[in-house]
């Protein structure tokens, strides 16, 4: 990683409490803009509280969040969604009682500028065909793996310059997994930055330019994708070698 | 792959046995809370048949329909393709053999009766009661017999019939809905009939001063036969007429459609006579909360129970602006200086109300909202605020309301204003329902994390549905307040809280049709049906457990909640989705 350049967002030793819990602790880390990056960890390793302190979900302590040079700790999650931070959360969560095109118009909720929803409209049905089909089905009667498509294309629907992911493998059949990673890679492809979350360490380091490996609140490996895929440690604790 | 599935003779018989158990259950106990009784009073079929003997044999048939039901889902325990019927002799045998139980229940309390004084314990139980159950033979062989034979045959026949042709059997259910329906509002259209242009004998002919008279009763099954027959040939023609309409056309129909209801809205009144106006007012009141009710529990998914708080709030703030009592409030307004005042008033209530309870979900709300309810049913009492609100005393002398020199008399007359705040509750209403406010509270509803994720700022969101939720009110209680010219603190119990939630529930929660239809229900029915007074929790009950049962989504449901409450899509979706299990409804979990 260069250190030259500027992140498009970087947490620099942030501390995250749950409570009396430590869920983060001095945690640093950098999304570069324009390249997928990936935090991989276990169960309970802090990888959603993560995300929720970048969102303003969850304050951080210490440390500093910045993004495109701002501080952004302390931001209501709608000034963040304003300012291009889209996210996805995990177990999908559409709004399963409203249409797909409800759900839809709900990730441009922020928006004013009609011609630029319309055309986004357009792009996420092009990159989710299976959404057009079903744009007046009920969120709730979507199987799985639409529904994931539908969260995705949902929080594309800010147009979003970062899109933060959460477990987007979670409870889907591999095939569908491969597709939906398949449709991150365009996602990148077409410009928009992507920080994703995984357990899947396999498959996220397939996709990802940089990843993170948190353990109990600590990021305890930070190196390129593809340096981390030969790493002897990641190997051994996460990709289930030997 | 067809499976041959079948039950032994021995279990289908058991199932019988229990349905009739069952039913003969509840049909003691109708009998002894004393709905039997009360409703004998009244006839269905003017000297034929009275009410509580129609309840009866409702209930005797029931049982055999029910365990024709009850067999058929035993029969066909998961969906498939090919059903197993229910053959014709163990539709007749099963309906027979749980009507008799039903019978026998019966026979049982006559014996019982005859035996031991019944009636030292449960006072329901007269002399009277028996003669009724027994049709009047009492303590007879025959009393015995009758009930047991009446409900045997009833219940086989009624068995037989979930067996037949679809449309023979709907054309017997609906007559003895659409009889019964008549026979208890027939008072309504005796007097609806007797206006002056109508000859007198029209009356006479279908109603009598008791129930349906024979004609009425066979005008009204003929009209259903007749509807069930030619009906859905009708209906073809008449879309079909309609698809080659010209655009501009079809636009005038419904035009005229729309003044046509707008005219009968508008003459309402004058049609049904002064006590059914009244009545419609007293409807009014509800359908206004109903509207203000569905934004707040229906659109925003924040389950308030304590919402009478707001239309207290509406009528004591009406009440003390325009009182002429001497000691109470002194400003002596009129009714159109004071609405806009009692609004804002009112609307603060709402945010004070919301206000604290922002971070609060479904029953945790429930519960504080129903404790701010009663703290404002309190208040109202108390000693300390009676100095300025009356306290037990309530609040008299509050002015009719007047347009410019007329003062508005008499519920022929005040009904515009209720059917005018009505229109309003409906307008606003229904321009938020598909507004951006109105998509951010069905976020919000769905999944508040989330819909904050999308930027949704929940805690404005969430004080402006108890805002206008609470303005809403407050003009029904305005309007009450006016009314009545009294109010008094008993007025605004919890019962009003939860009859504006159930006719939500009962019309079909989100549906602006649905509040008008369960208010004219729950409302309506129990203010025509005097014998219903002291039945009147029961019924809600008894009705609010069958809507869930039987169509969970309410009488004229939202688009949305039919959508997904219809198992139909659903099962229908799982043909398509083949790619992997439906997953499981997302739960928000964290690390």
């Amino acid at each position: 990683m260069d250190d030259n350049d500027r992140a498009l967002l970087e947490l620099s030793h942030v501390d995250t409490f749950y409570g009396p819990i430590h869920a983060l602790r001095d945690v640093s880390l950098r999304i570069e803009d324009g390249h997928i990056t990936c935090l991989l960890g276990g169960n309970a390793s802090g990888k959603s509280t993560t995300l929720k302190t970048i969102l303003g979900m969850a304050d951080a302590v210490n440390g500093t969040i910045e993004y495109l040079g701002e501080r952004i700790g302390g931001m209501t999650t709608a000034e963040l969604v304003q300012r291009g931070i889209s996210m996805v959360p995990e177990n999908r969560r559409i709004f399963t009682r409203m249409t797909v095109m409800e759900n839809l118009e709900m990730g441009s909720y922020l928006r004013t500028d009609k011609d630029g929803i319309k055309e986004d409209l357009e792009r996420v049905l092009s990159l989710f065909p299976r959404l057009e089909e079903r744009h007046k089905q009920v969120g709730g009667t979507l199987s799985g793996g639409e529904q994931q498509m539908l969260a995705m294309a949902r929080a594309l629907m800010s147009r979003p310059r970062l899109l933060l992911m959460d477990e987007p493998s979670m409870g889907l059949a591999p095939i569908l997994v491969q597709q939906i990673f398949d449709i991150i890679v365009e996602i990148n492809q077409q410009g928009t930055s992507v920080f994703v979350v995984e357990q899947n360490a396999n498959m996220a380091l397939s996709i990802a330019d940089y990843g993170y490996v948190l353990q109990t609140g600590k990021i305890v490996l930070a190196d390129t994708a593809a340096n981390l895929q030969v790493n002897k440690m990641m190997r051994e604790a996460y990709l289930g070698e030997m | 792959m067809i499976h041959v599935r079948d039950l032994s003779q021995a279990s289908k018989l058991r199932l019988a046995l229990k349905i009739g158990l069952f039913v003969g259950i509840a049909m003691q106990y109708l009998i002894f809370v004393g709905i039997i009784e009360t409703f004998h009073d009244r006839f269905l079929i003017k000297d034929v048949i009275s009410i509580g003997e129609i309840i009866m044999l409702l209930v005797f048939a029931g049982s055999g329909y029910l365990s024709v039901w009850a067999l058929k889902k035993a029969l066909n325990p998961v969906h498939e393709e090919v059903e197993v019927p229910v053959r014709r002799p163990w539709a007749v045998g099963s309906g027979a053999l749980s009507g008799l139980v039903v019978g026998a229940f019966i026979a049982l309390l006559v014996i019982v009766n005859s035996v031991i004084e019944v009636r030292d314990v449960f006072v329901s139980i007269s002399p009277d009661l028996i003669q009724i159950v027994t049709f009047g033979r009492g303590e007879t062989l025959a009393g015995l017999v009758i009930p047991m034979a009446l409900s045997t045959i009833l219940a086989a026949i009624a068995g037989t019939l979930y067996i037949v042709r679809a449309d023979v059997r709907r054309t017997v259910v609906l007559s003895v809905v659409w009889v019964t329906f008549a026979a208890l509002i027939s008072d309504l259209i005796r007097v609806s009939l007797s206006r002056p242009g109508f000859p007198v004998f029209l009356s006479r002919i279908f109603t009598s001063s008791n129930g349906l008279t024979v004609v009425g009763t066979v005008t009204v099954v003929a009209v259903v036969v007749a509807w069930i027959v030619f009906g859905p040939a009708v209906q073809e023609k008449w879309k079909a007429r309609k698809s080659t309409m010209s655009p501009a056309r079809q636009r005038n129909l419904r035009y005229g459609q729309w003044s046509l209801l707008l005219l009968l809205l508008l003459l309402l009144p004058l049609i049904v006579g002064v006590f059914p106006s009244e009545v419609l007012n007293n409807i009014g009141i509800f359908i206004i909360m109903g509207f203000g009710l569905n934004i707040v529990v229906g659109m925003a998914g924040l389950l308030d129970l304590g919402y009478v708080a707001f239309f207290a709030v509406g009528a004591y703030s009406m009440a003390v602006l325009t009182t002429l009592q001497p000691d109470i409030g002194g400003f002596e307004l009129t009714f159109w200086a004071a609405l806009p005042i009692v609004i804002i008033i009112t609307g603060i209530a709402g945010l004070l109300v919301g206000a604290p309870v922002l971070r609060m979900r479904g029953d945790y709300l429930a519960i504080v909202t129903l404790g701010f309810g009663e703290i404002a049913r309190f208040l109202a009492l108390s000693d300390w605020l009676s100095p300025f609100i009356g306290g037990a005393q309530g609040i008299i002398k509050i002015p009719k309301i007047a347009i410019g020199a007329t003062v508005l008399r008499g519920p022929q007359v005040l009904y515009f204003l209720f059917l005018a705040a009505g229109a309003v509750a409906y307008f606003i209403s229904w321009r938020l329902k598909d507004s951006r406010t109105g998509r951010a509270w069905m976020a919000m509803r769905e999944d508040e994390k989330v819909a904050e994720a999308m930027g949704v700022n929940t805690v404005y969101y969430k004080l402006l549905a108890f805002g206008i939720g609470a303005m809403i009110a407050s003009l029904s209680g305005a309007l009450f307040a006016a009314k009545l010219g009294t109010i008094y603190p008993h007025s605004f119990s919890v019962l009003v809280s939860i009859t504006v939630l159930s006719l939500l529930i009962v019309g079909g929660i989100g549906s602006l049709p649905g509040v008008i239809v369960g208010a004219f229900v729950l409302v309506g029915l129990p203010e025509l049906l005097r014998e219903f007074g002291e039945f009147r929790l029961l019924m809600y009950g008894a009705l609010l457990i069958t809507m869930m049962i039987l169509r969970p989504e309410g009488i004229l449901p939202s688009v949305e909640r039919a959508r997904e409450l219809r198992k139909e899509d659903r099962a229908q979706d799982e043909v398509y989705s083949l790619d992997e299990p439906t997953a499981a409804p997302a739960t928000p979990s964290g690390d």
